[in-house]
C-alpha cells in the first residue's frame, strides 16, 4: 500500500506555523528554487552562480537520471517494507529513469547532488517553479531539521519531512518537503540516492 | 559515412559565398592552404601552436565541441525556447558523431579546440576541413560582420566567406556560426561559436 502522504500531496500538509522565512531553511545552493526569477533561463543562471553546473552530454545525464530515478522513488515509498535488503529492491525496480520526463528539463550537478529544474510556462503575473533534487547527502534535509524542528513522518526505514508556507494575501507559496533513508549506507548498497528534497514555489507578480 | 559525410555536408552551405581577401584567413590554424602531403596538416598545426589532444576523455569532450558547429551547419536547430532544447541538441549531436565519425584529431590552445579532418575518399582530391569551437571567439564576429549576407536562423547566426582559389585548389571556404539564445541556456553548450573552413584541392601535379 502506497504511503498516503507523498511529498506531492500538499493538499494534506497544514501550513507549519510560526514560519518566519522557509526559504532560510534551505542551504545557499538551494536558495534559487524558492525565488522568484522571471525565467528558465534566470533560474539556471542563479543555479550556476550557486555552484550547479548544467549536463548536457549523454553519459552524464544518465547518470543523473538514474539519480533523480532512485531518488522519486524514495519519494514514493511503500510503507511496510520488512527490511533493508527489501528496501533497496524496492527502490532500484521502482527507479526505472523516465526518459521522456526528464529530457524535457535541465539536469545539473552539484558535489554529487542532481537537481532537475522545472519552470512551466508562466501563466500571468506568476511564477511557478519546482527543483527535485536528489543524491546520497542533502545538506537541505539536515537544514531543516536543525534549524526548525521535525515536521514530518517516522517509518521505520526513512523519514518524511514537509514544510509548507503560505504568501501572505494568496500571493503564492512554498512548499519544501524531503524524504531521506535512515538506513545505514552500507546496508542498502548500489543505490545511487539516499534523500531526495522537493522544493516547490508558486509566487505572484513578476519579477 | 565517414569523412564524405562531413565534407559534403559543408560543402552544402557553400554554395553562396561572399568573396573575401586571402588575408581574411589570417588568425586562423593552417587549414586553408594546401600542403605537399595531408600529413603534413598537423605539424603545421602543432607549428602553429596547438597541443595535439590525447586523453581520450578529454579528447572525447573536445571534439563534441568542435563537432557540434558542423552539426548545426547541417541540421540548423530550432531556436532554444527551453533549457531542454539545448541538451537535445547536444545530445543529437553526440548522435550523429557516433554514427558519421571519420578519423579527425583533436588539438586545443588557449581554450579554444580545433578539430581536423583529412579526407581523401575521393580520387585525386584532398578535402581538409578545420573545425574550431570555442566562446566568444573574436573571429567569429568578424567573419558574421564581413558576410553582409549573415543571417539568423533559429538557433544559429551563420555567415560565408569564399577566398580566392587558384590552380589546383577549387574550394577556399569559411563558415562562421553563433549559438544564439538566452544566457543560461548559452551556458549548458561546450562552446557558442564555431568556424569551420574547408579546402579542397587536386592532389595531381
Amino acid at each position: 500500500m502506497m504511503r498516503a502522504i507523498a511529498l506531492c500531496s500538499l493538499a494534506v500538509v497544514t501550513a507549519t506555523p510560526a514560519m518566519a522565512d522557509l526559504a532560510e531553511l534551505l542551504p545557499e545552493p538551494l536558495r534559487p528554487c524558492a525565488e522568484r526569477h522571471a525565467s528558465e533561463s534566470d533560474y539556471l543562471l542563479a543555479l550556476y552562480d550557486r555552484g550547479w553546473r548544467p549536463l548536457a552530454r549523454q553519459v552524464e545525464t544518465r547518470m543523473a537520471n538514474q539519480v533523480i530515478a532512485e531518488g522519486m522513488a524514495i519519494e514514493y515509498l511503500p510503507d511496510g517494507i520488512p527490511n533493508a535488503w527489501q528496501l533497496t529492491r524496492v527502490i532500484l525496480e521502482e527507479s526505472a529513469p523516465s526518459d521522456e520526463f526528464l529530457m524535457s528539463h535541465v539536469r545539473l550537478e552539484r558535489d554529487g547532488q542532481y537537481l532537475v529544474l522545472m519552470t512551466p510556462e508562466p501563466e500571468p503575473d506568476w511564477v511557478i517553479v519546482d527543483c527535485i533534487v536528489a543524491g546520497t547527502n542533502l545538506p537541505g534535509l539536515d537544514m531543516m531539521t536543525e534549524r526548525f524542528g521535525f515536521e514530518g513522518n517516522e517509518f521505520p526505514w526513512f523519514t518524511v519531512l514537509h514544510y509548507f508556507e503560505e504568501r501572505a494575501n494568496d500571493s503564492g507559496f512554498l512548499a519544501i518537503s524531503g524524504v531521506r533513508l535512515t538506513v545505514p549506507p552500507e546496508n542498502v548498497p548500489g543505490l545511487s540516492a539516499t534523500a531526495i528534497v522537493n522544493i516547490s514555489g508558486n509566487f505572484q507578480g513578476l519579477p | 559515412m565517414t569523412g564524405p559525410f562531413k565534407v559534403a555536408t559543408l560543402g552544402l552551405n557553400l554554395a553562396c559565398l561572399t568573396i573575401a581577401p586571402a588575408a581574411a584567413q589570417d588568425g586562423l590554424p593552417p587549414c586553408l592552404d594546401p600542403l605537399p602531403e595531408p600529413a603534413a596538416y598537423q605539424t603545421a598545426i602543432e607549428a602553429d601552436g596547438w597541443a595535439l589532444v590525447t586523453d581520450p576523455a578529454t579528447r572525447a569532450e573536445a571534439e563534441l565541441s568542435a563537432y557540434l558547429f558542423l552539426h548545426a551547419n547541417n541540421f540548423f536547430p530550432d531556436a532554444f525556447a527551453t533549457g531542454a532544447d539545448v541538451v537535445n541538441f547536444v545530445q543529437s549531436a553526440e548522435t550523429a558523431l557516433a554514427q558519421g565519425r571519420g578519423p579527425m584529431q583533436i588539438f586545443t590552445r588557449d581554450g579554444t579546440v580545433l578539430g581536423l579532418v583529412v579526407d581523401e575518399t575521393y580520387p585525386e582530391t584532398v578535402n581538409i576541413v578545420c573545425l574550431l569551437a570555442g566562446n566568444d571567439l573574436p573571429l567569429a564576429a568578424e567573419y558574421q560582420a564581413a558576410d553582409p549576407e549573415s543571417f539568423d536562423m533559429g538557433a544559429i547566426r551563420i555567415g560565408f566567406l569564399g577566398l580566392p582559389v587558384e590552380d589546383l585548389v577549387s574550394t577556399r571556404a569559411i563558415v562562421s556560426i553563433r549559438l544564439l539564445g538566452p544566457e543560461g541556456f548559452l551556458r549548458i553548450l561546450p562552446a557558442r561559436d564555431g568556424i569551420l573552413t574547408q579546402l579542397i584541392y587536386s592532389a595531381v601535379e
